[in-house]
């Protein structure tokens, strides 16, 4: 058996909240595995534990039960030299600097001097800090402390790198850097989980999908093999619809001038198109849909319901 | 299973410290208390500032200041067993204490007790409780105390026995003094130089008392005058001897045989009490002397041991 | 134990950049102010009252600084979820512990002795002569300001400030007055009351005994074994208090 980059097996974690200690199952016995190599897309809606997954993984939170492994070995403070992590809205000591930060989190690390003083300007080139290296994170935005918590992350070349929603605050130009980032690691190699509710990212980067709810793991998505998946129903755009017609029910989408359509198959497509010709409309636009991450995530969550 | 070592101990390794770190300290501890500190808590109290400028300091604290130095006072002239009563420390603190807290009614009568225990401080005592008289709330329950002791001073050691009379129905016009004052006021103004007059006050002050050193004086000083009331018993017993027999009695139970005494009192102290010349007892205990001028006049007395009876 | 260091040392700097060290200058001042004023204002003694307030202000101000900054070591890196980023890392809870202790001790130390040469001063102006016997209440004092340190951080690991600063003000302030209390309970016959007085000493820190201050001002002798064994009572308190929070904070989730 190989062992996998990350493995998760049947951990649970109850909050106790409140002064009567109320309960609250956060993770109910999930497992999981993240291969060598590979970037996992961690989904599922807020609150669905994505975050305690994550910290039950570092050691922040400590699990009723299940076992968690990194490369085989105990998922303890051994283990953590060979991660990344970049919690959701990362906070750091805001009397350092952009750079003392990351040297700082480099000798956490038992990085050497000159080690560090060669990585962190890569670092800050990669994350596109290097004109406020120097400024204080008292004065950083958002954003830039998202770039800061990343390029930490990445400090001492981690193999594995564990991301809570990178994305978030992140400008368009960031996001797209954040993913080139994410991808370059997959190139050298690294292994990646990172959650995200941005689907459109995790199908662009991400090798397979996991939903999560409500603590547990609901579905494992090859996103891959999706994309290359049948096409899911055909779309069609008319200007309107022909009086008493059937197809009330497949409006998806309605304006003023234009009115979009869902149907399953082709054949029925071509029908539509025919009803809304005969009766004077004109049709806009048609064509096929491939299924989806988010038809896959709706989907589960109706079935939960 | 190395692993799992690791974690355990890891898990155990700070309750054993701390076991330790407790047995250790808990010994020390100990260690340290054997060795008494020679130092005096209040080595330092006469460079306390003035009562008044503490005050300010005190940040409208100052009744808790003043209980604070009132405790630490307790505790260090209880740990010195003996009080000094040359001692200035208790004097500055108490003045300190009194002025930060005027309503705060017992230092006044711990100090006025203290002081009052020498004719050399008891200008002292005055002072405090005069202070305290004007200062302390009527209705607090102790108040008759300080009028009391005044009465006491006045009476014991400045023999101002209107005074002392004036000050005991000030004591006996609060409900919370006790029944006897009033008959005592009389008898202040009646027979101001009975000894016995003294016996009430300092039971009070053993009532109040709470070092063991302080009660044993306090006896002392209560069993001394009851010799000097015996003796005083005695020499009326024995002038009475003499006018009905014309000579002196050689030994004390020949008052009794000529039914002048009921019985021989007992002597406190465990001895006796002998003629030592013609008319003159001793107790063989040795007595302090209580600035009492007991031999100026005699009068008779409700002692229970001793009935003077009118001869047949 | 080199990361222990790292984190010791950003602490240290947390401190500086925080302007802790102003509260310096409100101590020379404070100090300076209250010597003069109460020099004048007592016959004769003068450099013994400037003596007496220093000692005092060392203590006074290290012992603030120690419970307002010593509360929020801990509880302040969970509030602020600056902890995550930190415990992430191959560091040990012990280690973080122990460096921000560290961290904060070397702070306390470093104010303590700009402290110090700030008393000596006066006394050197003042007197023409140092002083350097009042180490032997200083160092004391730097005891007690571990001890009191060692117990906000205790109290840090599992409350919030404010409640930690409370408790560590009564440890504090109990600390100081559990002999007294002891000996005044002592004279009276309350077998009750002298049982809590009795658990009271012995569970509370003895602070008392880190006093050396009015034995040292008045030049009496003290004697070593007293000094040694009031030392390491007071270390051996402070490991005590120091693996406690460590077991408490290894257990506990960063939530
Ligand atoms: N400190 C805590 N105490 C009690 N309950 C908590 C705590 N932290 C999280 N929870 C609960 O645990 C559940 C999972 O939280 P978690 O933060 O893991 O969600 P998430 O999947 O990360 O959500 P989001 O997408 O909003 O980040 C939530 O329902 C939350 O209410
Ligand atoms: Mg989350």
């Amino acid at each position: 058996m190989s062992t996998a980059a990350i493995s998760i097996s049947g951990v649970s974690k109850t909050y106790r909240t409140g002064f009567w200690g109320k309960k609250f199952v956060a993770l109910d016995a999930l497992s999981l595995s993240v291969e060598k190599g590979e970037i996992l897309g961690y989904l599922g809606p807020n609150g669905a534990g994505k975050t305690t997954t994550f910290k039950v993984l570092l050691d922040l939170i400590r699990p009723d039960s299940g076992t968690l492994s990194i490369f085989g070995d105990p998922a303890d403070q051994k283990a953590r030299e060979r991660v990344g992590y970049l919690p959701e809205n990362p906070y750091f000591y805001m009397y350092l600097t952009a750079e003392e930060t990351l040297h700082f989190h480099g000798r956490l690390r038992g990085m050497k001097g000159e080690a560090r003083k060669k990585r962190i300007p890569e670092l800050l080139h990669l994350v596109g800090l290097e004109h406020a290296k120097s400024r204080s994170l008292k004065k950083f935005s958002r954003g830039m402390l998202q770039r800061i918590g990343i390029a930490q992350a990445l400090v001492n070349n981690p193999d594995i790198l564990i991301l809570d929603e990178p994305m978030s605050g992140l400008d368009p130009n960031g996001r797209k850097q954040m993913r080139d980032i994410i991808l370059g690691c997959r190139d050298q190699g690294k292994t990646v989980i990172f959650s995200s509710h941005i689907l459109s990212d995790v199908e662009i980067m991400c090798d397979r999908a996991a939903i999560i709810r409500q603590g547990k793991l609901q579905e494992i998505v090859q996103v891959s093999e999706m994309l290359d998946n049948k096409v899911a129903h055909w779309e069609i755009t008319c200007s309107s619809l022909p009086e008493n017609s059937p197809y009330e029910d497949c409006i998806v989408h309605k304006t003023k001038n234009q009115i979009l359509l869902k149907t399953n198959g082709e054949v029925e497509a071509k029908k539509m198109i025919q009803k809304i010709e005969e009766s004077g409309g004109r049709v806009l636009s048609f064509g096929p849909q491939r299924v989806n991450l988010e038809e896959f995530y709706n989907q589960s969550g109706k079935e939960e319901k | 299973m190395y692993l799992q070592i690791r974690k355990n101990f890891f898990s155990i390794a700070p309750i054993v410290l701390i076991i330790l770190c407790y047995s250790v300290v808990f010994g020390l501890q100990k260690h340290i208390d054997k060795t008494p500190k020679k130092t005096p808590i209040f080595s330092d109290i006469s460079y306390l500032p003035n009562g008044t400028f503490l005050k300010g300091l005190a940040l409208s604290y100052d009744e808790a200041l003043a209980d604070l130095l009132w405790i630490k006072a307790i505790g260090f002239f209880g740990s010195q067993g003996v009080i000094d009563k040359k001692n200035e420390k208790l004097h500055v603190l108490i003045n300190i204490v009194t002025t930060l807290d005027p309503l705060f009614q017992y230092p006044y009568e711990f100090a006025g007790i203290v002081f009052s225990d020498d004719s050399k401080t008891v200008d002292r005592s005055i002072e405090i409780l005069e202070k305290g008289i004007a200062n302390v709330p009527h209705k607090d329950r102790r108040y008759w105390y300080l009028p009391f002791f005044m009465a006491y001073n006045y009476m014991h050691h400045k023999e101002d026995y209107l005074m002392a009379a004036k000050y005991l129905e000030i004591a006996a016009s609060f409900p919370q003094s006790p029944p006897y004052l009033p008959l005592l006021v009389s008898r202040l103004y009646a027979n101001s130089q009975d000894p016995e007059l003294a016996l009430p006050f300092l039971q009070e002050m053993l009532a109040s008392a709470d070092t063991p050193e302080r009660i044993a004086e306090l006896d002392k000083r209560i069993k001394d005058i009851k010799i000097k009331q015996h003796i005083s018993v005695f020499n009326t017993a024995i002038k009475k001897f003499h006018e009905y027999t014309g000579r002196y009695p050689t030994d004390l139970k020949e008052l009794v045989g000529a039914n002048i005494l009921k019985s021989l009192p007992i002597e406190p102290y465990g001895g006796e009490y002998k003629i030592i010349k013609k008319g003159i007892v001793q107790s063989t205990s040795d007595v302090d002397d209580l600035n009492l001028h007991l031999d100026k006049k005699t009068q008779e007395t409700d002692q229970p041991l001793i009935f003077l009876e009118e001869p047949k | 134990m080199k990361k222990i260091a790292v984190l010791a040392l950003n602490t240290f700097r947390e401190s500086i950049r925080d302007k802790i060290f102003y509260s310096l200058l409100a101590f020379a001042v404070l100090m300076l102010g209250f010597s003069l004023i109460l020099g004048n204002l007592t016959i004769g003694d003068e450099i013994k009252i400037i003596k007496d307030f220093g000692l005092a202000a060392i203590s006074l101000f290290g012992v603030l600084i120690a419970i307002f900054v010593g509360i929020s070591l801990v509880y302040k890196e969970m509030e602020k979820r600056t902890i995550y980023v930190i415990l992430a890392n191959p560091i040990s809870r012990y280690q973080f512990v122990l460096g921000k202790y560290l961290g904060l001790s070397f702070t306390l130390m470093v104010e303590v002795v700009v402290m110090t040469a700030g008393l000596f001063v006066l006394c050197y102006l003042k007197q023409q002569l140092i002083p350097w016997e009042l180490f032997m209440a200083i160092v004391p004092i730097c005891f007690e300001l571990q001890l009191i340190l060692a117990v906000a951080l205790l109290f840090s690991t599992f409350v919030s400030p404010f409640l930690s600063g409370m408790l560590t003000l009564a440890v504090f302030i109990i600390g100081h007055l559990t002999l007294d209390f002891k000996v005044l309970v002592a004279s009276l016959d309350n077998p009750a009351l002298k049982k809590t007085a009795d658990v009271l000493y012995y569970s509370f820190p003895n602070l008392e005994t880190l006093n050396f201050k009015a034995r040292v001002v008045h030049g009496i002798d003290i004697p070593w074994t007293e000094f040694i064994f009031s030392l390491s009572y007071a270390a051996t308190y402070t490991i005590m208090i120091l693996a406690l929070s460590l077991y408490i904070f290894n257990k506990r989730d960063i939530r």
